[in-house]
């Protein structure tokens, strides 16, 4: 975005600070800096040239310590898109100084290719069986966070795609599944629960062979990489027979949904990312969409739900999932105080600013502590890992679910 | 330039993480939502009463200004730091100490937000009834110093209604505990009122008493619109005067209510001159009552049409277009200065004309919402803060707002409080030997003038 | 001091100012121990200033008085200075009905305020015992009334004032509108001061309109345990409009009172459940003055009832005692014939509660008040009052500590 276009959006703060409420950074340390307000107002002084952005550590450290969460956009009266503002310049900085060595490796080392992505994922696998911790280390990525991998299973989803895609006598819809890296390396129960739902409700499921979203890479900065991901995904996903592109993670979901305007102007791609974004479903909102088969094992348990940012404030999922959890006989819904307030774990957020991260963390884990519940759902697997990581960390012996796992236990409950 | 043994003592009694020296860090506290700013020296986080008090024992040794800040919300550059000032920032502070259901009575501290509170006293069927349009943020203790009104005022009223007690840390240091919470028998000056709407001028509160009300059983919303600003004036002093208190009073004006159906579409009535949103609450019968005397009210003063909510979802699309006032009319000019004025209420229509007026005269747009029941005028007046010839129209415009209110036998602020924005305008609103008076007792409370100097009260030049 | 001299150099400025010698030349009765040099009663608020710059000149102390009904309970007995009443300062400034104000001067009686208003149905909500009360008098002592429940306390209604400053000056705060946050709040330091920091002389009084319906029920209950579990009941369990709860003793009996204020069908569906609940009937009976007893307690509502229970069980009927009671305020009074000991162990019980015990006129119960505050009000005075001149004996704020 230009400096032009940039001030002009932060002149509409109007300084009124009910940003605090929401965001979740300001409600752990309470400290302006660390609030929509005072981060627009540092980058509003900047492109007045009363600071400079380069030559002040601290303000590149303010600017990352945002989790780019929209909660503030939501609850601003003037609608002031900080996320979009911060990402500005943190397309900046990445333009300026490039990539950190830590986020270069992990971005564009890791998950810019499918293929490494595994290859960590095994390594990690290994090391998490054996404790070999030396042998991952060298990467200067797992340091000190080995704890925030969840337990990882064997084998990654498109492995295991052959034995999971049944041909359907008779199927009612034709869908696309975004098989996205999280998922298929870290969450495969995910993976597999979505594509046996989909199928359980009578649905042909397609996976394209897609890459990352790009997520990591946009809210780092880097949109060159970004934007050759998109490109490739786009190619994928355009064209396909399908009337859904469905997505069990909200993260990927609402980047894709938003390359059109990451392509906003390009002649070649705008439309194609504007047919595909037409196309982008959450899977939990796709299954009410289509009457979800309500024929259900009893499972008796209370779960509680958290709202991933990019479910509710990108792709304004909020119903959906807690009508699919309501449905299931015996599974008592509790709502949680906060369930729509960022986990802290924001992509590689906890990675890079692990004291915020964790205690974001603390105030959720305490808040689904209060509801007394044995499961936390949630949408995204981004946030499955942070949450499952709150539960080590807070010794709680709760499970962290996808609602399609549990809505797949519930039918397989049935079946037997 | 900031005195390091200064911020070593700071450390020592806040701990590191809850001293703010850098910058950066203090360029993010050197405002509020007011157009003004300041230069601190530091900010200091305090935990516990005991912590104020040594803060405010240094600063007063070494003749610091200081400031305590809660939200930092304030529309009139109360919560903007002097230069050089110590802040004492009251948001780690914010926990409820007690909730007594049977005396209705919390105690709580400063730092906690009015919403906070709602929500804690919810589950005992009270409320806290002060409710501010920024109460989801702004906290008790800035609503004591701002003496914070709220949506509910016209029949709640405001802060000091219901704040029975406080704790206070003095600028002296000295710690004292007002409020008859125990007793009302002996004669005795309590100055918990006093400090109510001082803005931070005569201390530090650390704990506040606040009366709870309780949550009534029954709401009733309704709008009516009129053709004429005046049939809209004049229909409040008649509900007024008919013995009805709604809670809530509402009235927008005709660029108002365009500018909040181009944001919205909501299909409100764009040739309408005036539009009233009304609230009673109260056991079912006594809504009953008081809907049948409103809408006597709208007919005798000729309202073309009326809605009242069936349910909760009809009531909050009632509300959202006076909601949505701030963000609609943010997109008609992009800068804007908002009055607080008050007249009595029975000049509410002659006020809400002449405003108008003033706007054809200097060719601007004021637009208009009013809390009616109690007076209290919002015209907002907007212009392109980069033209210097607008600049200044609108500043002559405002002088002519607030001249035509003190005629109209109104106050100059009835919210926002005095600042550093309406300074200027005390002189007009105060005799010179009132002004004296305040400055005297201001210096009783706080001899070295160190507590949030330079807001409330102008400079007074000598006889 | 300079009495003689002040006086001179008064009627030298003031023609035809009343004096007197004997507060009962004025219709008012002080205690023996009260001795004025000098009563004034000025006709104009300029009289006032001018009184109030030569007592600065002079040194002479002054006393505002009203209708003289609380004056010994704020203020010390002293035998100098002048006693300045406002008997005569007494019109009606500006009434505006549909801003729901009017403005009076200090010396207006309760009594002439109410029969104006209640002509446009409208009410001032403080119902003092006593309506020769000036206004200036329960604005000074922050009066309430039986409804305190309902309607608080006088400072609530008090939107605006003018005052001589100790000093002589005029000083006019506050406004006519209810809301207001333009500076402090200086009449409401003035409201509950007894007269120490200035000489109140117009109020800008918020009124209200006479609700549709006040009714009053009553109810005898056998003993005290009966007694609290109707207070219990009405006080913290039914849903009313409750103006007041109040009872007193008839012998072993109680005649309890519930006074309920507001729109008619509601008050009618609660009077019915009074009925059904309690067997409250509708009463016409007076009530009972709980003002002049000798003892009094205060109490915080949630421990009124702990309250109750012990002076019930600490007062057996041999001590002949006589409880009346406001729940709805929280407070009690008796009269009894008590021993040292049943009062000491009645101070310990009702000092545990964090109320207040207050015997023929002497506090029994300890206020934890602490220094720094009386400090404070000194302060205050000594700045807005340098000489000492008003009120020099007020029991509230003292110019030496």
């Amino acid at each position: 975005m230009k400096k032009d276009e940039l001030l002009k959006l932060l002149m509409n703060c109007n300084r009124c600070g009910l940003c605090q409420e929401v965001c979740p950074t300001y409600k752990v340390s309470h400290i302006e800096a660390n609030v929509a307000r005072g981060r627009n107002r540092l980058i509003r002084l900047a492109l007045e040239n009363q600071l400079n952005l380069d030559k002040e550590p601290e303000v590149e450290k303010i600017i990352n310590e945002c989790l780019l969460c929209k909660a503030c956009e939501d609850s601003c009266p003037s609608g002031v898109p900080t996320p979009e503002i911060i990402a500005s310049i943190r397309t900046h900085y990445t333009n300026t100084k490039g990539l950190s060595l830590g986020k270069k490796i992990m971005y564009r080392g890791v998950f810019s290719k499918n293929r490494n992505i595994s290859l960590i994922r095994n390594l990690a696998w290994i090391y998490q069986k054996c404790g070999i911790n030396k042998l991952v280390k060298f990467t200067g990525i797992f340091n000190k966070t080995d704890e925030m991998l969840p337990n990882l299973p064997p084998k990654n989803v498109r492995s295991l795609l052959p034995a999971l895609i049944k041909k359907l006598p008779n199927p009612k819809h034709r869908v696309a599944y975004f098989l996205g890296c999280s998922v298929n390396n870290f969450f495969s129960s995910i993976g597999v629960a979505s594509i046996k739902v989909l199928q359980e409700n009578n649905c042909e499921v397609l996976v394209p062979e897609v890459n990352c979203c790009g997520a990591p890479h946009h809210s780092a900065g880097d949109m060159e990489e970004f934007k050759r991901l998109a490109k490739n995904n786009l190619k994928m996903l355009n064209n396909l027979d399908v009337e859904a592109i469905v997505f069990d993670c909200s993260t990927c979901g609402s980047v894709i949904k938003d390359y059109k305007n990451l392509f906003s102007g390009d002649k070649e791609y705008e439309n194609v990312a504007a047919q595909v974004a037409e196309k982008v479903q959450d899977i939990s909102s796709y299954l009410v969409s289509i009457d979800f088969n309500k024929n259900m094992g009893t499972i008796s348990k209370k779960v509680s739900y958290h709202d991933p940012c990019h479910g509710i404030r990108f792709l304004k999922v909020k119903d959906a999932p807690r009508e699919i959890l309501k449905s299931i006989p015996g599974l008592e819904l509790i709502e949680m105080q906060e369930a729509d307030m960022c986990c802290g774990g924001a992509g590689s957020y906890g990675i890079f600013n692990p004291k915020f991260s964790r205690d974001i963390l603390a105030r959720k884990i305490g808040n689904y502590k209060n509801t007394q519940s044995d499961i936390l759902a949630t949408s995204c697997p981004a946030c499955a890992m942070q949450l499952s990581f709150g539960m080590k960390l807070h010794n709680l012996n709760c499970s962290v679910k996808h609602p399609v796992e549990l809505l797949a236990q519930a039918y397989e409950i049935k079946s037997l | 330039m900031v005195d390091k043994r200064l911020i070593d003592q700071l450390r020592q009694i806040v701990g590191n993480e809850n001293v703010l020296t850098s910058k950066i860090s203090l360029e993010t506290y050197a405002f509020d939502a007011s157009p003004y700013s300041g230069r601190p020296s530091v900010v200091v986080f305090p935990t516990t009463t005991e912590m104020v008090v040594a803060i405010v024992n240094i600063a007063n040794e070494k003749n610091i200004p200081l400031m305590p800040r809660g939200a930092g919300s304030c529309l009139s550059g109360g919560a903007v730091a002097p230069d050089g000032s110590i802040v004492i920032s009251l948001t780690k502070m914010n926990n409820i100490l007690e909730i007594d259901p049977l005396s209705k009575i919390a105690l709580v501290e400063p730092g906690i937000t009015n919403k906070q509170v709602q929500l804690a006293v919810e589950s005992y069927g009270l409320m806290y009834a002060p409710d501010p349009a920024s109460q989801n943020i702004s906290t008790i203790g800035g609503n004591i110093a701002e003496n914070a009104g709220g949506i509910r005022g016209v029949k709640y009223g405001s802060t000091k209604d219901h704040i029975i007690g406080l704790e206070v840390v003095l600028p002296t240091g000295d710690v004292i505990t007002t409020g008859n919470i125990h007793s009302h028998v002996e004669p005795e000056l309590d100055l918990t009122y006093y400090f109510c709407g001082s803005e931070g001028t005569l201390g530090i509160v650390t704990k506040a008493w606040l009366a709870l009300s309780p949550i009534n059983a029954e709401v009733k919303t309704m709008t009516a619109i009129f053709g004429s600003l005046e049939n809209a004036g004049s229909c409040v002093a008649d509900i007024i005067a008919q013995g009805v208190v709604p809670t809530t009073m509402e009235i927008m004006d005709n660029i108002v209510i365009k500018a909040v159906d181009d944001y919205l579409k909501l299909g409100l009535p764009r040739d309408a001159e005036a539009l009233l949103l009304l609230e009673v609450d109260g056991f079912s019968s006594d809504v009953k009552t008081q809907v049948n005397s409103i809408i006597n009210a709208f007919a005798t003063n000729h309202a073309l049409s009326y809605k009242i909510a069936g349910n909760e979802q009809e009531r909050q699309d009632l509300w959202k277009a006076r909601r949505s006032v701030n963000g609609a009319l943010g997109k008609l000019k992009p800068a804007n200065i908002v009055h607080d004025i008050v007249v009595p209420r029975d000049r509410l229509a002659i006020m809400l004309e002449k405003v108008a007026q003033l706007a054809k005269k200097y060719g601007i747009i004021i637009g208009q919402v009013a809390h009616a029941g109690d007076g209290n005028l919002h015209p907002t007046l907007y212009y392109d803060h980069r033209i210097p010839e607008e600049v200044e129209i609108i500043e002559e415009a405002c002088d002519e707002i607030i001249k035509e209110t003190i005629a109209q036998g109104g106050t100059i602020s009835g919210e926002h409080g005095i600042g550093i924005e309406k300074l200027k305008y005390m002189p007009l609103a105060f005799n010179k030997p009132t002004l004296h008076l305040m400055k005297k007792i201001k210096d009783a409370f706080d001899p070295k003038n160190i507590c949030n100097p330079g807001k409330l009260l102008p400079q007074i030049t000598e006889d | 001091m300079g009495n003689e001299e002040f006086l001179r150099s008064l009627r030298e400025e003031v023609d035809n100012i009343a004096t007197a010698i004997n507060p009962s030349d004025l219709g008012i009765n002080l205690e023996h121990n009260y001795n004025p040099q000098l009563i004034l009663a000025p006709n104009n608020i300029s009289e006032i200033v001018t009184i109030m710059k030569l007592a600065n000149k002079y040194g002479v102390s002054v006393y505002p008085i009203g209708s003289g009904s609380k004056f010994v309970k704020g203020i010390c007995p002293f035998d100098e200075g002048v006693l300045v009443s406002l008997k005569n300062i007494n019109k009606v400034v500006e009434y505006r009905p549909d801003n729901m104000s009017v403005e009076v001067e200090s010396g207006l009686s309760i009594n002439e305020l109410q029969g104006m208003l209640a002509k446009d149905n409208i009410f001032f909500p403080i119902d003092t015992s006593n309506d020769l009360q000036t206004i200036g008098g329960i604005i000074a002592t922050d009066a309430f009334g039986r409804k305190k429940y309902m309607y608080k306390t006088t400072r609530f209604y008090v939107m605006g004032m003018e005052f001589v400053s100790p000093q002589g000056e005029i000083i006019k705060v506050g406004g006519r509108t209810i809301k207001n946050v333009s500076s402090y709040d200086v009449h409401q330091l003035l409201a509950g001061s007894w007269g120490a920091l200035g000489i109140i002389t117009k109020a800008t009084l918020r009124v209200k309109p006479i609700p549709e319906k006040g009714l009053v029920l009553q109810y005898v209950v056998k003993n005290g345990n009966e007694l609290l579990r109707i207070i219990d009941s009405i006080l913290f369990k039914e849903k009313l409009s409750l103006a007041s709860l109040t009872f007193e003793q008839l012998d072993s009996s109680f005649l309890i009172k519930v006074e309920l204020e507001g729109f008619a069908e509601t008050l009618k569906l609660q009077q019915d459940l009074l009925e059904k609940n309690h067997g409250f009937k509708e009463s016409n009976t007076n009530y009972a003055d709980i003002n002049n007893t000798q003892g009094i307690i205060s109490l915080p509502l949630k421990s009124y009832l702990k309250g109750l229970e012990k002076l019930l069980e600490l007062t057996k009927p041999e001590t002949g005692i006589k409880i009346k009671g406001n729940a709805t305020s929280g407070l009690l009074s008796f009269d009894i014939n008590a021993s040292r000991e049943i009062l000491q162990n009645l101070s310990d019980s009702i000092n545990s509660l964090q109320g207040t015990l207050i015997f023929e006129n002497l506090s029994l119960t300890q206020k934890n008040r602490g220094n720094a505050y009386n400090l404070l009000l000194r302060d205050i005075k000594n700045k807005i009052d340098p000489k000492h001149i008003l009120v020099p004996a007020s029991k509230v704020v003292r110019s030496r500590l």
